[in-house]
């Protein structure tokens, strides 16, 4: 009796001390999703002080954000021109971030270079994170605005004042840079963490067998970082695709033109704009639908399979 | 038994804060600084623990708190340095901030104004001030009260636009007043016109840009000698929109003004022949221009933007301007004083009422800002001497200094600048069927849209322009055609 009543004793505890955050997931994250995908089938905004809806309205959100004629698009599919616009965004950001934090990762972690000082590098590296986007962004505008420092360096140098938030090239590569310069610390602390984690004894095996730094690379380290490599670039895109406050602060609501708009800035302009929960709440899902296509279409080009990664993980 | 209880807390803490959150409905959540000796100091928010299960009685804390919504302290400046010491005691003044950004603001002043009724007595909002660009929507909103019912009847000396903009479209009935009054001038800069006008007389200037034609005639000249005729191509913009003879939404179908369309026009022109520059309003591009060796010639704005927002040229060049009419009388801003519904202090509010529009001393003393000093007795000069004159809405204290000879604004190298916009406010027109609940979008969003398509880099068409700016309507108000 007293035995049975101890083991259920422990049960108890466990539920207990995994109870906040299921309580906390389920009020802070499951209902809203519920709700986001309950309103996206609604009629629901604000009109001045008043309230329209909510009025079910079936599929219509989801017709009108692609219905080229609808009163959301003017001839075009808004939606897929602001994913367009973030996903040409975080490429250019996301893939030398991941190159140079490759780069980065094995020169730290590399037993013949023995780089001195890898703390104060890591720490380095690592502090653009802690500064808000908010406020990078406001920095970069500064920066780079017609009588910003920047300019004032080409002037005087006798060029001609660029204006570098009026061309969509430019306004793209700051976001991109922005994004480039706060995340790369990040991807290599994790990039190194999985490079140490590979056997060390595989490296000095193959420095035995008289292979060259480029052989060690593409042939150990490359295929054994491949679990963390894919984890960095889902993490990445899922937050590439919400990207949402260095656009909007740097480029003032997507300047020019609506070239550097997101998708949560689109969001952005619904909620903001009307409350209209319904339109956003459309707009939501898809978001979720294109980031759950973009992750699996990233498992697949990086040849990453459960299987795989259960045989690299027992091979480390 | 440790455990027991840690885990007990745990649970608890959790519970806890999601109730604290699921208040948040009714909390406030931005910043409200309580008014102490001084104006912005000491913001402390009041988030999460303003509970409002309990519904609101005629209990303990009712009418303890003045709670006042607002943008910006301009007016929480006035209000400390000419008013604090005439609040009862036992009741504090709470300033409510959210900034105007947006629509920011009046998302959160209509959260809270919806919630007012049932609000307890020290989260209820007692008065909330409007600008003009959304004053129409709280106007004719069943959230403000009428100034009658709270002991607001004398506005004989009020201008006239000043008291239209702020009465409801049907009934007539007055909700609103304001203590300052906007007319918008053109504030030019001496030295330049001398150049480039041969005189900086004021009269000599406002007759050569009596018109838009002579204006625009007058721009070609500035180019000829190296200058801007404005710094931005958006300085025109409210002097151009203000005297529309039609509104932008007829039957909720947006269509663009005759007005607008002239102010388009010539910003093209005015971009095209380099008379101008493209960047915002509020941009550093235009502050640059205000330095000692700015080059534009011409900005737009009331007194308090040559007061208040043009700082820069205060410090390093104060007596090179000087306000002349220009080619239309406008406004541009304003801030109104309106009652909230569900308030618990309604006589006081209608007390602060009636000094910010009738009370000829706190008047004065709000048309010489700077000359505060003279008046202060009760030993607050400092806080007050930094505070910055405004045009007041007054028309008796307006008439004295406009026709006291001694009256001058050293920024404006003593020049009578209340003579001069007195003339102006007494030409504004309100014409309410002209205004719509969205006139914040129309006069920021909209020009700053088809600012993008004049930006020589920017590869935006006029017709993309059009485009992007249906698309930002279509976040505004689902319902508006075009």
């Amino acid at each position: 009796m007293n035995k049975k009543h101890k083991s259920v004793s422990y049960a108890k505890w466990g539920y207990i001390f995994i109870a906040p955050f299921f309580i906390v997931y389920i009020v802070f994250s499951l209902i809203p999703l519920i709700s986001t995908f309950t309103y996206s089938f609604f009629e629901y905004y604000e009109r001045g002080l008043d309230v329209v809806g909510p009025n079910f309205v079936g599929f219509k959100n989801y017709a009108d954000l692609f219905d080229p004629s609808s009163y959301i698009n003017n001839g075009e599919i808004s939606i897929l021109t602001y994913a367009g616009n973030t996903m040409i965004m975080w490429i250019m950001g996301a893939i030398p971030q991941l190159l140079f934090s490759l780069m980065l990762a094995v020169i730290f972690t590399s037993a013949r270079l023995r780089i001195k000082g890898q703390r104060f590098f890591k720490t380095v590296i690592y502090m653009p994170n802690l500064i808000m986007a908010a406020a990078f962004a406001m920095l970069f505008f500064a920066l780079f605005n017609t009588v910003g420092p920047v300019n004032q360096i080409i002037t005087s140098m006798g060029g001609e004042t660029v204006r570098f938030f009026d061309m969509t090239v430019s306004a793209r590569t700051l976001v991109a840079a922005i994004n480039f310069i706060m995340w790369f610390g990040n991807t290599t602390i994790l990039l190194m963490a999985g490079i140490m984690g590979i056997d060390q004894s595989l490296f000095e095996a193959a420095a035995i067998d008289g292979a060259t730094s480029w052989q060690v690379f593409y042939k150990i380290t490359i295929p054994l970082l491949m679990p963390i490599m894919v984890y960095v670039a889902i993490t990445s895109l899922i937050g590439g695709l919400q990207m949402f406050d260095v656009p909007q602060i740097l480029t003032n609501r997507g300047e020019p033109g609506n070239s550097c708009k997101t998708l949560i800035m689109f969001l952005n302009d619904y909620i903001s704009g009307s409350k209209n929960y319904g339109v956003s709440g459309a707009i939501s899902v898809l978001v979720f639908i294109i980031t759950g296509v973009l992750s699996i279409f990233v498992f697949k080009t990086m040849g990453w399979s459960g299987k795989k990664s259960k045989k690299s993980k027992k091979g480390v | 038994m440790k455990k027991r209880i840690l885990a007990a807390l745990v649970a608890s803490a959790a519970v806890l804060s999601l109730a604290g959150c699921n208040n948040g409905g009714n909390s406030t959540s931005g910043n409200t600084s309580t008014s102490g000796n001084t104006s912005t100091s000491g913001n402390t928010s009041t988030s999460g623990n303003t509970s409002t299960d309990t519904p609101a009685s005629a209990g303990d804390n009712s009418g303890k708190k003045l709670r006042i919504a607002c943008w910006n302290y301009e007016f929480a400046e006035y209000f400390n340095a000419f008013y604090q010491d005439k609040i009862p005691a036992g009741i504090t003044v709470e300033w409510v901030q959210f900034p105007n950004e947006g629509k920011n603001y009046q998302d959160n002043l209509d959260r809270l104004l919806k919630a007012n009724e049932s609000a307890s007595g020290d989260d209820k909002i007692d008065m909330f001030l409007a600008e003009a660009d959304y004053i129409k929507k709280y106007v004719n909103s069943d959230f403000s009260l009428d100034v009658k019912s709270v002991g607001v009847t004398d506005t004989s000396n009020s201008y006239q636009y000043v008291l239209d903009a702020a009465t409801t479209d049907s009934g007539n009935v007055l909700k609103g007043v304001s203590f300052q009054g906007c007319p918008g001038a053109v504030i030019v800069r001496k030295s330049i016109a001398k150049t480039v006008l041969g005189t900086d007389d004021p009269a000599q200037i406002q007759s050569k840009i009596d018109s838009w034609d002579k204006f625009n005639a007058v721009a070609k000249d500035a180019k000829a000698a190296g200058y801007l005729m404005t710094p931005s191509a958006l300085e025109t913009y409210r002097a151009f929109a203000n005297n529309a003879t039609t509104s932008y939404l007829n039957d909720n179908k947006f269509a663009p003004t005759e007005a607008f369309n002239s102010w388009y026009a010539q910003a093209k022109d005015f971009v095209d022949n380099g008379y101008t520059l493209t960047c915002k309003l509020w941009a550093d591009e235009k502050t640059n221009e205000m330095r000692k060796d700015g080059k534009a010639m011409c900005f737009f704005g009331p007194s308090w933007y040559y007061n208040f927002s043009m700082s820069t040229a205060q410090q390093e060049c104060p007596g090179d301007w000087c306000v002349v009419q220009g080619p239309a009388a406008y406004f541009w801003g304003g801030t109104w004083m309106l009652a909230a519904k569900g308030t618990d202090n309604t006589e006081l509010v209608g007390q602060v009422m009636n000094a910010f529009t009738n009370d000829a001393e706190v008047m004065e003393k709000l048309l010489l800002g700077k000359g505060i000093k003279e008046f202060s007795t009760d030993g607050k000069p400092t806080d007050a001497d930094k505070f910055n004159p405004a045009f007041p809405n007054n028309k008796a204290i307006v008439k004295k200094y406009a026709d006291d000879a001694s009256y001058g604004n050293e920024f404006l190298g003593g020049q009578n600048d209340i003579a001069m916009m007195s003339g102006i406010a007494d030409n504004i027109k309100w014409i309410k069927e002209n205004h719509t609940v969205y006139d914040q979008t129309f006069n920021e969003a909209l020009p700053e849209a088809m600012l993008e398509s004049l930006k020589k880099d920017s590869g935006v068409t006029e017709e993309q322009a059009w485009n992007n700016f249906y698309k930002t309507l279509a976040g505004v108000d689902p319902s508006i055609t075009h």
